[in-house]
């Protein structure tokens, strides 16, 4: 990928489909020559997106699809989730307890988590009936 | 993503896996398959040898945190060696493991685990 260049992959929101759009973020990543910590930073927060609104978004019996878009620019690369299900912000998603003992935790609320702390910064909109997560990751 | 897992049991009561590859939402399931076939040994110790693990997702780690809830139901306990860093990042962002439960290499981690025997030897003497 080049700066400005941008990918795009839209399949069925299944979780059989999710390797599918690993693997076409981690061949967008090499593509751009990102490599090492921050390609594994990009690799986990698109994954937990990813898996939650595969998870979340389409309540059983009325499936739809996911759209992935990874821009590179000068500075960061972008990877936008896009979806048609119910609306959905994880960004309203309050933080896990990280006090309690582990073994007092619920299994839980981690992937939204993981996916705040290994991001840049996060944005949600809902658009046109569909919801918008951009995952955005800066670049050194 | 691929993962494969080697079991052994390092001395009785004492089990050590080695998982190698992603633990993801697709292969979390074969880690927790072979956890839980050692759940059902009574184990003391079981031991995660993390040096060939190149990706962890949330789908990983609960796998975990549900073996540690079910070890501290019987009385056993979890360890985890090698950790890679970008891996080592995920668990401390959680706060998932206390640092007594995590050992930089397989000797310090058998260096413990003597001692520990050796503390069950006095206790009964």
């Amino acid at each position: 990928m080049k700066p400005g260049e941008e990918k795009k992959i839209r399949v069925p929101a299944r979780l059989e489909n999710l390797e599918k759009l690993i693997d076409f973020t981690l061949s967008c990543l090499r593509s751009a020559g990102i490599e090492g910590e921050t390609a594994s930073d990009i690799h986990l927060a698109v994954d937990e997106a990813c898996t939650n609104c595969i998870s979340y978004t389409y309540p059983s019996g009325s499936p739809g699809d996911i759209e992935l878009t990874c821009t590179l620019s000068e500075r960061s690369f972008v990877a936008t989730v896009r979806d048609w299900g119910i609306t959905f912000n994880p960004l309203k998603v309050g933080p896990p307890d990280l006090n309690l003992d582990i073994d007092r935790r619920p299994v839980g609320g981690l992937g939204v988590y993981l996916m705040k702390k290994f991001s840049d910064r996060l944005e949600y909109r809902r658009e046109n009936g569909s919801n918008l997560l951009t995952i955005i990751k800066m670049l050194d | 993503m691929v993962l494969k897992v080697t079991v052994r049991e390092k001395e009785s009561g004492v089990f050590s896996l080695m998982p190698v590859g992603s633990i993801d939402t697709g292969t979390a399931p074969i880690l927790e398959k072979e956890v839980d076939a050692i759940l059902e040994k009574d184990p003391r110790v079981v031991i995660f040898d993390m040096g060939g693990v190149e990706y962890i997702s949330s789908m990983g780690v609960r796998v975990f945190i549900k073996t540690k809830k079910d070890l501290k139901r019987i009385g056993g306990r979890l360890m985890m060696v090698n950790l890679p860093p970008q891996i080592k990042k995920v668990f401390d962002i959680i706060y998932a493991l206390p640092k007594e439960e995590i050992f930089e290499s397989i000797e310090e981690l058998d260096e413990y685990l003597t001692a520990m025997q050796r503390q069950v030897l006095e206790d009964q003497d």
